[in-house]
């Protein structure tokens, strides 16, 4: 749903997403609004120019003037910054959800982006140690898909507020601590498993679009983050910090013996000088109690 | 609603002489009278006082605009997220700190100019002028709490608020700054329309401080149980038992006037007449006191006013305001200006035995106020604190009483010690001794025949004014209770685990927001909690449900049969926020139905209304998905609809009826009525069929 301000009369553009079309098509009264949410996907809030040359009247311009979106379909794109209620009305800053790649396991490679290694020869874990796309010094980014041992790297998302103003000594209060996140990847490439342990999280289900959800809440995924020192080398949330997710996203059966999908939709590129079929997919990862979603860029690959 | 206090007069005068008697010690003999006593001393403080209505009962559209009311607050500001400041009173003594009129008191000195070293750590500016700096580096909230712990922590060393004496309004709107910050307190307010008059003296001279701290000594905790005798010590304001009898009335004119009628007075103050035991009610006498203050030199003034006493005096400025003791001689100037302005006033006031028997009533005015604080159900016979606050010419007294303990009931009992202009008398012509005034003669008989009748004698009086300090029950809260309100229900997502068919996760979310519904009760015990939330929220039916701190826990009501009601769903488990998060995996056993509800509990243990009851099945059928729906339970009674025989009636046309009606072609067949709903569109037919029966005329046996 979209609301269109035409300065005058006021339009609400309505139209059912695909899990709604589903319920509705189904006529057996399952298709009920119970709740619903607001979103400001299309807001940016950094336009707010508090030096706009006119005055304070123009500071929001930028905000007002915004186009705004028209109703989606697809569940899966649309609502993905939904506004939420907080009880304490004295919070000067709301937590956010970000990756941290100072974790030395936890790195991106060049392109801000992580490697899933999608075969046994792509992880090099074959006879042949050179076939592989691994390194003994240059593995940033680089996760093991298939294997997926105990030991190796890992996707890190920390959670807290991430300002100097509030020492992260400070404890994050409750309503803002996040300890279930929503880890939704393309079931037809990608799983989910534990960042530091070979446990797979439990699917949820799958949507219409292939989407598939995991709902992770505890030890292995999701631990507290106990450090509360400043100025770590280790820490992306600069103020009072939650909790730390960790996984991985494992290559499904399909993309390690066929290369159907990375035909179908993929192309190649060149991966510490291996030749790859590659699949660029999203991997979304949405704080159960905030609303908070980060997008991850991964990439499967395929050594050919 | 009045009061009359009534001392017993002289008994009935309406009798006949040889039944005249009266109660006391056995008279002399007197030439000129043989039936009525000789010295005999009686007195008459009869008077009506109004009463303020409780505001909650009151039907104030109904009220005159002469009514008082009595209202009150309960105030709970949820900063204190950790706890800290309940934790603490909890281990002290209330009156042990600061309360808030001693915070106000020192703002009222700061303003002046009189540095406080106390209040420059308290919640003073200069705390908060870096607002930046508060709100970054600390909330402000936070910082206010912890101000006022700690300083609560350090009044026991300064303090004894036990009994507190308030002695200026300005006080009181200095007070009205500090509640939004305090964590949780009572705000009682009461009405009182009578414009000071003696008690401008009385602060003038700063008598009031002296007046309210001999009373305040009777209520410390080791007099309070044998208060001294008056007669013992001329300086002490004892209690001298004056009152055999407090007879608390209606004035009934006036409540049938304003609320149409008794049936419709506001309970629980009584209409009709409510004996009231003497204990409720002391007399201190006033001229006497004074007379004792100011009277003898030789007197050791020094010792009432620097008498040691817990007693925590409140004054505007007390460097100027108690110079004017340091000197003796004023202090007996003082003394016997008042008792001059007192026996001034009692000469234009005092009522002669005509006016008494004419039914004229004393004058009166509130000097101070006694606000008795007590916990309820407490066995003590010490009350846990007294607040004395002053009659300053304010309309409304408001008092804020911040030393409160959450949870726990207080009962407030407010007391007006009433300057009461009675009249004592005697019934005799000839005692000189008494600077009496004489009144009139009196005729007092059944009849009057002749200049004297057989049946009739006459008696004159003597009379003096008796100025009494009475203590008067005026208004009475009972079991306040700072109480938190309960949080809002939870939201819920269920979750299935698509290839594990035993299991599912819920996820709970906290709601935010405000809603003022009826309570559903639950479990044993419910009930009790939101009556007391009831009352502390001022409802007399729902009650506030807001999202104003983080739930603590999370109550899960399961069963695996359908329930008729919330009742039939016994609580399945209970998730802890803070160790176990705010989703939890439930097992279950598939291709099942179950049924949930949940409720949220915050830190006070107050809980929420309950979800919907969810009906819900995982349905594993290589994989499993969730088929979730709202129960419509039997809780929810349908409403009866009415019967359609009501609104119809089907009958012959009128041709029909008519004898031998040769065009009556309905009977013997069968007709078709259909009813179609024009809102539902269903259709009811209805078959009839007509018949007729012929009689035969018993006479002509025709037809």
């Amino acid at each position: 749903m979209a609301f269109l301000d035409n300065s005058g009369d006021i339009i609400l553009d309505a139209v059912l997403t695909d899990l709604g079309r589903e319920r509705l098509a189904r006529g057996d009264g399952s298709f009920q609004i119970a709740k619903f949410a607001f979103g400001d996907d299309e807001i940016n809030y950094q336009n707010y120019n508090t030096s706009h040359a006119s005055g304070s009247a123009y500071y929001d311009l930028d905000l007002l003037q915004a186009p705004v979106f028209e109703a989606f379909t697809d569940n899966a794109a649309v609502m993905n910054s939904k506004l939420i209620s907080i009880s304490n009305p004295n919070l000067l800053y709301l937590p956010i959800i970000k990756t941290n790649t100072l974790d030395l396991s936890a790195q991106q490679d060049s392109n801000n982006m992580y490697i899933i290694a999608s075969s046994n020869q792509t992880e090099n874990s074959t006879t042949d140690s050179s076939a592989g796309i691994f390194l003994n010094n240059s593995n940033g980014g680089l996760i093991k898909g298939v294997s997926l041992p105990d030991s190796t790297n890992y996707i890190r998302l920390d959670q807290g507020l991430d300002t100097t103003a509030i020492a992260p000594s400070v404890i994050l209060p409750n309503e803002l601590n996040e300890q279930t996140y929503a880890i939704e990847v393309d079931d037809r490439l990608g799983f989910i498993a534990a960042g530091t342990k070979s446990t797979m999280a439990k699917l949820s289900y799958v949507d219409d679009d292939f989407i598939a959800t995991y709902i992770v809440n505890a030890d292995p995924f999701v631990v507290n983050n106990s450090v509360t020192t400043e100025g770590t080398s280790t820490q992306v949330i600069r103020g009072p910090r939650g909790t730390t997710l960790k996984f991985r996203v494992g290559a499904q059966m399909n993309l390690q013996q066929s290369d159907y999908y990375f035909d179908t939709f993929g192309t190649t590129a060149t991966i510490n000088t291996k030749t790859c079929k590659i699949i660029d997919s999203v991997v979304r990862v949405s704080g159960m109690t905030t609303g908070y979603s980060v997008d991850l860029s991964v990439r499967f690959a395929k050594v050919q | 609603m009045k009061y009359v206090i009534d001392i017993p007069k002289i008994g009935s005068f309406d009798v006949k002489p040889a039944e005249f008697n009266v109660p006391g010690p056995s008279p002399s003999p007197s030439p000129n009278s043989a039936y009525v006593g000789y010295n005999f001393e009686f007195a008459d403080h009869t008077f009506e006082m109004g009463l303020p209505f409780p505001i909650v009962n009151a039907d104030l559209s109904n009220l005159s605009a002469n009514s008082l009311l009595g209202d009150y607050d309960i105030i709970f500001n949820d900063t204190d997220k950790d706890l800290k400041y309940e934790n603490f009173v909890k281990t002290h003594y209330l009156y042990e700190g600061v309360c808030a009129y001693t915070l106000a008191s020192a703002e009222l000195n700061e303003a002046k100019g009189v540095k406080n070293p106390i209040y420059q750590d308290l919640i003073g500016k200069d705390n908060v002028d870096n607002v930046s700096d508060v709100l970054v580096n600390q909330p402000r909230l936070k910082k206010y709490l912890d101000a006022y712990v700690d300083n609560f922590q350090r009044g026991i060393t300064y303090h004894k608020n036990k009994n507190v004496l308030i002695r200026d309004k300005e006080v009181a709107v200095e007070v009205r700054k500090i509640a939004p910050i305090v964590p949780a307190a009572i705000r009682l307010s009461f009405e009182n329309r009578q414009e000071p008059d003696f008690s401008k003296i009385l602060k003038a001279t700063g008598y009031d401080v002296v007046l309210m701290s001999k009373v305040a000594e009777n209520f410390t905790e080791k007099e309070a149980a044998q208060p001294t005798a008056y007669d013992n010590d001329p300086t002490n304001l004892s209690l001298t038992s004056l009152i055999k009898d407090v007879v608390m009335t209606s004035d009934e004119e006036t409540i049938e006037e304003a609320t149409g009628g008794a049936a419709s007075v506001p309970e629980p103050i009584p209409v009709n007449f409510l004996d009231i035991k003497s204990e409720d009610s002391d007399a201190y006498d006033l001229i006497k006191f004074f007379h004792n203050l100011s009277g003898d030199p030789r007197d050791d003034f020094r010792d009432i006013l620097n008498k040691s006493i817990e007693t925590q005096v409140l004054v505007e400025n007390e460097e100027t305001d108690f110079k004017i003791y340091d000197s003796f001689m004023l202090k007996k100037y003082s003394a016997q200006l008042c008792k001059a302005a007192l026996m001034q006033k009692a000469t234009e006031r005092t009522r002669s035995v005509f006016d008494i028997y004419s039914g004229k009533k004393c004058a009166h005015e509130i000097l101070f106020f006694r606000i008795e604080k007590r916990k309820t159900g407490s066995p003590s016979p010490v009350p846990l604190q007294n607040f004395f606050v002053f009659n300053d010419g304010q309309d409304v007294i408001d008092y804020l009483d911040t030393q409160v303990e959450y949870g726990v009931g207080y009962t407030y009992r407010i007391f007006a010690y009433t300057l009461v202009f009675g009249t004592k008398y005697q019934p005799f012509l000839d005692d000189p001794d008494w600077n009496y005034k004489q009144d009139k003669t009196y005729l007092i008989g059944d009849e009057y025949p002749g200049t004297y009748g057989i049946n009739a004698f006459k008696v004159s009086f003597l009379y003096k004014p008796s100025v009494q300090l009475i203590e008067v029950p005026y208004h009475t809260y009972t079991n306040m209770t700072v109480l938190d309100s309960p949080p809002l229900p939870p939201q819920i997502q269920f979750y299935p685990y698509k290839y594990e068919g035993d299991k599912i996760f819920i996820s709970l979310a906290n709601t935010n927001g405000f809603v003022k519904e009826e309570p559903i009760l639950i479990k044993s015990g419910d009930e009790e909690r939101f009556n007391a939330l009831r009352k502390a929220q001022k409802l007399n039916d729902k009650v506030i449900f807001e999202s104003d701190d983080e739930p603590h826990s999370y109550e899960v009501y399961r069963t695996d049969s359908e329930p008729a009601g919330y009742g039939q769903v016994p609580l399945h488990t209970v998730l802890n926020v803070r160790t176990e998060g705010k989703g939890f995996i439930d097992h279950l056993t598939p291709n099942r139905d179950y049924w949930y509800f949940f409720r949220a509990v915050d830190t006070h243990g107050n809980f929420s209304n309950p979800t919907m009851i969810y009906k819900l099945r995982l349905i594993v059928d290589g994989v499993s998905y969730l088929k979730v729906s709202r129960m419509e339970h039997s809780a929810v009674v349908p409403e009866e609809g009415m019967k359609f025989s009501k609104f119809i009636e089907i009958d012959h046309s009128r041709p029909e009826t008519a004898l031998h009606a040769s065009n009556a072609e309905i009977y013997g067949k069968t007709m078709k009525v259909r009813i179609k709903s024009l809102e539902t569109g269903k259709k009811v037919d209805l078959n009839i069929d007509f018949s007729k029966t012929q009689l035969t005329n018993p006479e002509t046996e025709t037809i």
